[in-house]
């Protein structure tokens, strides 16, 4: 089921206001019913998947638990990396390596006959394979006690607002919620309203209508060159955010509408100074995965320059790796692993210069050439992330630079312009909201509103989304990951 | 502190549906609204030929080279919305209408097409009472049967470039045209062959749905009811689209299907152009869809054999 359907608008309040008038013991069942129903809307064969998952990391994490010994414990934890990573082989990886294989043999001109698996791709199957091992893993080193509960555990694996597309949520900081008895709160309704109510702006005013440009580019990369790649690749720059951004957004309003508290995954990323800074604050909960799981386990910053950087490089190329089954992934990833390791090592270069050229009352502008440079960076990266293939990406590189005119005609040439205008017009207003919040977040001033105020803010609102969101159901750009 | 709030909140409600039904009324008293285009009153007595497809028809037939016509095709029509298109169109008893020219390709029973709720122009010829009666609930249509009906000012830019008309239609053309000359590139033809295939036919293959058939018999009682002559259709596709979808939709198989189909209906003629342009690369936008060129080359050609039909001349 996506959220942008009508089927959520009518799924959503009748599980909220069931959640509040069953009893507090049959809670997780409701909950559970209604996640499963959430994903089965989608294929529901699939959820077999999920329920698998679920019950061999709750019977290997209960294992671990009964016994001190290392050697167990390990053979449990290889079990549950075993099982979910399989899953996820099986399904998302298969086909690319067999693929790449293939091209291997066939170009030393070798017989090579293992054929193609024909399944479709679980939706989430990276965000639940991702938190139900953070869960195993943690069990592994002692950080939890193995959820005795399976009704507990199987919702915390498929808990419906963050089950397809995230936050990556922890298990030391889910699990313990669901034991909580949570009361209808009216603060906690408006609140949770108003920031699902920023994710359908972000998604049906900005991502979906900014898509068809940036399909009509990426998808005919010989027949665009100069500026309509350009602000094809902006395009895209701001879509991927206000797609996954806003997915979060109505994840975590959902979720607090009921009671719950998700992890903040994104915080104004295109606002970071450096590359690192982008990946403290760009899918906070898959970055914080990889640092809690695999960075730190690897030697993190304590080891030798050189092991650090080949310490960054695997966790980057497996990032991109997480995002999809193509050379285009593993290429952005590999680029932001040299991005950082870039920044590390002209760190202190970069720092002395700024300290003996750039003086105080400067500072600002230097912040904003920094952001302006960070940005930039992130922008070319994009284009492998959206592109269709490597080679497509250099046509579009090449494309962007040859024929290049600010004067070009042919820039509105892929979209209707009224529909692109009414984007540009969205991230205008969403940027306006991101600088008036680094002040004072935007719902305590609209709170603070006296009631005739606020209702009027609450319906200019809502009648923005309506009339200017676009509602052709398109999906989130993340599901496919 | 409890019954305030929900006071409120029924006071917001109320007043949400007063404020949207105000813009409704505006918006509709303005105008500006792009799915009146699809009122079936605006065919009212003006056309002889109504042709019901998707977008193989949209993009294939010119009304104005066929001449009296009306293409209330869509794109990604299945039977059950031209079922109930061709009844809206005879609810407002169109005079001079005689013939229905009806898509019968082979993706054209698909499951695929069941479920083809997303595009929703049409949704206001939908009679959802019928539908629900007919082919159980069915939750997708009645979700863009609301929004035609209750938020009818939604997606408001695309209401606008409807009634500015034009903006943008030439540089949308000009996209096209580049799109057919990727179609000339063989990495790119078998990408989009292969994407083609996949949109009308996987990942279940089910090519014969009986929902689609049921409407699809619907279709020609109807027209029999009212004495209309019905004549279907395949429209031109291009060789390697063709050949492409082969294996997973076998011509002998879907003809027979049809043939066994079509013998309760021996009024109908079948016209097959699917290999017609089979050597004309050049007349398609993409693999299944006729550009401008060849859309007017293959309408002059349909033409003709109307006009045949029609004279009683055609064997």
């Amino acid at each position: 089921m996506l959220f942008n359907s009508f089927q959520f608008l009518a799924f959503f309040p009748i599980v909220a206001a069931l959640y509040f008038l069953v009893p507090f013991r049959r809670r997780w069942l409701l909950l559970l019913a209604a996640s499963y129903l959430f994903y089965m809307c989608w294929r529901p064969g699939y959820i077999l998947l999920i329920i698998a998952s679920t019950l061999i990391d709750y019977v290997a994490a209960l294992e671990m638990g009964k016994t001190e010994s290392r050697a167990k414990r390990r053979l449990y934890l290889v079990l549950s990396l075993c099982t979910n990573l399989g899953l996820l082989f099986s399904f998302k990886y298969f086909n690319f390596f067999n693929e790449s294989v293939k091209a291997f043999f066939e170009f030393y001109g070798l017989p090579y006959e293992v054929p193609m698996l024909k399944v479709l791709l679980p939706v989430g199957i990276s965000f639940y394979t991702f938190q139900t091992l953070s869960y195993t893993i943690d069990v592994y080193r002692g950080a939890r006690e193995p959820e005795r509960h399976l009704g507990y555990f199987a919702l915390y694996v498929a808990f419906f607002p963050q089950l397809v597309a995230g936050p990556i949520e922890r298990s030391t900081h889910l699990l313990p919620q669901f034991f909580e008895k949570h009361r209808f709160d009216m603060d906690r309704l408006r609140s949770g309203l108003l920031q699902m109510g920023c994710g359908f702006f972000k998604k049906l005013i900005i991502a979906d209508r900014l898509a068809v440009y940036v399909n009509e580019v990426y998808n005919n990369p010989m027949d665009y060159e100069g500026l309509p790649v350009l602000v094809a690749t902006y395009c895209f720059a701001f879509q991927i955010f206000c797609d996954f951004s806003g997915y979060s957004d109505i994840a975590i309003g959902t979720a607090r509408i009921l009671g719950f508290d998700i992890m903040k995954n994104f915080n104004t990323p295109y606002y970071a100074k450096s590359i690192g800074e982008f990946w403290r604050r760009w899918h906070i909960s898959l970055s914080t995965w990889f640092r809690d799981y695999l960075y730190i386990p690897l030697g993190g910053n304590r080891v030798r320059r050189r092991r650090l950087y080949g310490n960054l490089m695997i966790v980057f190329v497996l990032s991109g790796l997480w995002h999809g089954a193509n050379w285009t992934f593993l290429f952005w990833g590999a680029l932001h692993g040299c991005y950082l390791i870039a920044g590390i090592v002209t760190g202190p270069i970069r720092h002395r210069l700024a300290e003996r050229f750039v003086p105080a009352r400067f500072e600002p502008v230097h912040r904003l050439v920094q952001i302006a440079i960070t940005f930039h960076l992130v922008l070319l990266s994009w284009v492998f992330f959206r592109a269709n293939s490597i080679t497509d990406a250099f046509v579009l590189l090449r494309g962007m630079v040859h024929g290049f005119s600010l004067a070009d005609p042919n820039v509105l040439a892929p979209v209707e312009p009224f529909s692109f205008l009414t984007a540009v017009a969205g991230i205008v207003a969403m940027e306006c909201v991101h600088l008036a919040q680094r002040r004072r977040p935007l719902a305590d001033r609209l709170f603070a509103l006296p009631l005739p105020l606020r209702w009027a803010a609450y319906y200019l609102f809502i009648f923005a989304i309506i009339a200017f969101g676009t509602f052709t159901t398109e999906e989130f750009i993340y599901f496919q990951f | 502190m409890r019954m305030r709030n929900t006071i409120a909140a029924a006071a917001f409600v109320a007043g949400f549906f007063l404020l949207n039904a105000l813009i409704q009324h505006v918006q509709l008293a303005a105008g500006i609204d792009q799915y009146s285009q699809f009122d079936p009153k605006l065919y009212e007595d003006r056309y002889r030929r109504l042709v019901l497809g998707d977008s193989h028809a949209v993009c294939g037939i010119l009304p104005d080279v066929l001449g009296d016509t009306a293409n209330y095709s869509g794109l990604g029509d299945g039977y059950m919305v031209s079922y109930y298109k061709l009844e809206g169109v005879l609810d407002t008893e169109p005079q001079q209408l005689e013939t229905v020219i009806l898509q019968v390709d082979r993706h054209s029973f698909a499951l695929h097409r069941v479920n083809q709720y997303g595009y929703g122009l049409w949704a206001r010829s939908i009679d959802f009472a019928d539908l629900s009666r007919y082919n159980g609930p069915q939750w997708g249509y009645f979700c863009q049967y609301l929004r035609f009906h209750v938020f009818t000012y939604a997606d408001l830019p695309d209401h606008l470039a409807y009634i500015v008309g034009g903006v943008g239609a030439k540089e949308r053309n000009d996209a096209l045209t580049n799109w057919m000359r990727n179609f000339a590139e063989a990495p790119l033809k078998d990408a989009l062959v292969e994407q083609r295939i996949e949109d009308h036919i996987l990942p279940e293959e089910r090519w014969w749905e009986d929902e689609m058939v049921d409407y699809f018999r619907r279709i020609l009682e109807l027209c029999r009811a009212r004495g209309l002559r019905v004549v279907a259709v395949r429209f031109p596709v291009s060789k390697p689209y063709s050949d492409a979808l082969d294996p997973h939709v076998p011509p002998e198989e879907f003809d027979a299907a049809l043939h066994g189909l079509l013998a309760d209906y021996p009024e109908v003629t079948v016209l097959d152009y699917s290999r017609l342009f089979a050597d004309r690369d050049d007349y398609f936008v993409d693999p299944n869809h006729l550009n401008v060129v060849g859309s007017r080359a293959f309408t002059v050609r349909l033409r003709d054999d109307l006009a045949a039909i029609e004279a009683g001349t055609r064997p």
